[in-house]
Parts: structure tokens; C-alpha cells; sequence
């Protein structure tokens, strides 16, 4: 029972994650590798530090909720602002130390690249503004969760997850075509 | 007064974000050693997202199932049978999802302008290997995290989930490359 239960139940949620990361991969594929040495760096490290600094604020918004601080008819205005913050603050900070230790380590590793200004330049443009989206988009399901009667902790996850690998390649693609833009 | 303060949130969080950044620019580092390879062939930078965004989702679940199958008591040590039922089912769950995920992208490759100039067969081998190797990967790191934690008096479900995330992007990129190194292109 539980194995058919297990493919049952996951297989679709499986495949659907499989296409959004398939549109993932399609704009990785656009990214002017040749043109911005290194820029393949930014890469996982801009997406794997999007899905935890997002998740954590869905996780976070979702306990709020559970513990009433945050029951959108009252005072949840000055809590989520504050988890708003936080995200932001992480997102820039941890965007500009990413662009430091891509260059850093290309510097260790005596590889050629890019110069500090377009990595750091490229990543907090890129980590700053998918985490605008994705703090909009977290506050957004977990309002639509809450409106529905659902345990937004059983959403949030996924969705942030994988919208959030899709929204931010898409940043990472703009900031680098911005970037080169404004140099050349 | 408020629940939450963002300075509070900023402390606890910054030392794990540091270390796991880390960590993925190392995994960077390995992609821009292999760019040239991977800009070859094209359609291998779609499997990267791919394989490490299912490789993290099996990882999950397959974590999930096992801290809660410790906290009910149903395993206890690596013999247990309810272990290997749920790693069999795991793996299956992995070649089979992979398998018709390399089938799609084999398809949509030509409306995202994709050429596949490599090997059909070699294609398909190089995304269900590397898939399959980094779900037993990940089942492994996840098996030693828990058992580990559970020995120490810590609760696993604080410890698998941030483990298997970051491990796992950098096992999948390393088992993606792994893969076009042995298998050639």
C-alpha cells in the first residue's frame, strides 16, 4: 500500500517541479557564459541562497500564522514587515558576500574572470530583486492559503521553491545583460 | 511589541547562509571548470536545474518518510526490511521520474532552440545515471544524518533537511559531470 501511495501522490508533484526546472534550464542556457567569465559561479550560489532565505520566510510567515501573530485582520502589518526586512537585509548582504567569495575564489584558483564589480554588481542586483518578488509572492500564498482554510506549511514549501528558482534565474539573466550593458 | 524582529531573524540566520554559500560557490567553481564541455552541448546546462531541483525533492521526501518512520519507531537500525522497502521505492521513484523527464526535455528541446548534438542513447544515459547516482547519493547522506542525530539525542527533522539541500546541488552537479566524464560526449 504505502509504496503505491508514494508514487501515487508524489509522481505528479514530481513532474510538474521536473517542467518548471526544465524552463529553469532554458534561460541557464541563454546566459552569455563566453562574453561574463565566471558568471556560472553566481549561478547555484544565487539560487541556493534564494530557496533558503525564501522558504525560511514562508516557514516563518506560516508558524506566525499558526500562532496567531499573524491572522491578516490585525497588527500582522508591523510582523510580516519586519520578517520583510530580514529577508531584504539577508538577500543584499549575503548577494554582495556571494560576489565576493566567486571572485575570491577565481583569484585563489589563479582562473580568469570577470572583475569584482561585475560579480558583486550582477548578484545583488539579481539576489535583490528576486527577493522582492519572492517576499511578495510568499505573503501572497500564504494569504491565499489562509483565505482557502488550507496549512499554508504544507504550500509554501514547494511553491517557493520552485517558483523561486524560476523567478530568480530569470533576475540573473537580467542583471547580467543590465550589467554588461552598462560597462560596454 | 512585535513577535518577530528582523535583527533577531538577520543573527540566527547568517552563519548557516555563509557556510551553505560557500559551499555552492565551490559547486560553481566545479560548472566553470567543465564550462567548456558544457557549452559543447548545449542541453546539458537544462539538465543542471533539473537533475539538482528532483535530486532535492526525492531527498526530501525520502527524508521526510525516514525521520518520521524514527520518530514512530518503525526503524531503528540499517537492517530494518521497512528501511529497504523505502529506499527500493525511492530509487524506483527516481529512475522513473527521470527517465520521463529526459524523455520531455528530449521533446521540448527544439522549441527552446536546443540542439541535441550528442548521441541519443548517451543523452538519455548521461541524465538517468547521473539522476540515479545522486538519489543514492543523497539517500546515503540523509541514512548518516539521521542515524547520526538519533544517536546524539537530536531530533533529525532539524538536521536532514538543511544537510540534504546543500550536499545535494553539489552531488548533483558533480554526478552530472561525473557522468559526460566517463560517458564522453
Amino acid at each position: 500500500m504505502w509504496g503505491q501511495d508514494l508514487i501515487r501522490q508524489s509522481m505528479p508533484l514530481l513532474l510538474g517541479c521536473g517542467m518548471a526546472e526544465i524552463l529553469v534550464g532554458s534561460f541557464f542556457g541563454q546566459l552569455d557564459l563566453e562574453m561574463l567569465p565566471g558568471l556560472i559561479i553566481l549561478v547555484p550560489a544565487i539560487i541556493g541562497l534564494r530557496g533558503n532565505i525564501s522558504v525560511a520566510l514562508g516557514s516563518r510567515l506560516g508558524s506566525g500564522f499558526h500562532l496567531g501573530v499573524i491572522d491578516f485582520s490585525r497588527s500582522w502589518k508591523k510582523e510580516v514587515q519586519e520578517n520583510i526586512i530580514a529577508s531584504l537585509l539577508l538577500s543584499s548582504f549575503m548577494s554582495i558576500i556571494i560576489g565576493v567569495f566567486a571572485y575570491g575564489t577565481c583569484q585563489l584558483f589563479g582562473l580568469s574572470s570577470m572583475g569584482i564589480f561585475y560579480f558583486v554588481g550582477i548578484a545583488l542586483m539579481a539576489g535583490f530583486v528576486s527577493g522582492i518578488a519572492l517576499a511578495a509572492l510568499a505573503i501572497l500564498t500564504v494569504y491565499v492559503a489562509f483565505r482557502r482554510g488550507y496549512d499554508p506549511d504544507n504550500i509554501t514549501g514547494p511553491v517557493l521553491a520552485t517558483l523561486g528558482d524560476v523567478i530568480t534565474i530569470v533576475c540573473i539573466l537580467g542583471a547580467s545583460l543590465l550589467i554588461r550593458g552598462m560597462v560596454s | 511589541m512585535t513577535y518577530y524582529h528582523f535583527q533577531d531573524i538577520v543573527k540566527e540566520s547568517i552563519g548557516v547562509l555563509i557556510l551553505c554559500s560557500l559551499i555552492a560557490v565551490l559547486t560553481g567553481q566545479v560548472l566553470y571548470s567543465m564550462q567548456d564541455q558544457l557549452l559543447a552541448v548545449p542541453v546539458f546546462l537544462v539538465f543542471v536545474p533539473v537533475i539538482n531541483g528532483l535530486g532535492g525533492n526525492l531527498g526530501s521526501i525520502f527524508g521526510a518518510r525516514i525521520t518520521s518512520a524514527f520518530h514512530l519507531g518503525s526503524i531503528t537500525k540499517l537492517s530494518d526490511k521497512e528501511l529497504h522497502k523505502n529506499a527500493a521505492m525511492s530509487v524506483f521513484l527516481g529512475v522513473t521520474v527521470y527517465g520521463l523527464l529526459a524523455i520531455i526535455i528530449y521533446g521540448v528541446a527544439p522549441f527552446l532552440h536546443l540542439e541535441i548534438n550528442i548521441d541519443v542513447m548517451k543523452f538519455l544515459l548521461i541524465f538517468i545515471l547521473s539522476g540515479v547516482i545522486l538519489t543514492i547519493g543523497v539517500m546515503c547522506i540523509i541514512l548518516v544524518t539521521a542515524f547520526l542525530s538519533f544517536q546524539r539525542g537530536i531530533d533529525p527533522d532539524n538536521t536532514v533537511i538543511p544537510v540534504v539541500t546543500t550536499l545535494g546541488d553539489s552531488l548533483g552537479i558533480l554526478s552530472l559531470l561525473g557522468m559526460i566524464w566517463v560517458i564522453g560526449i
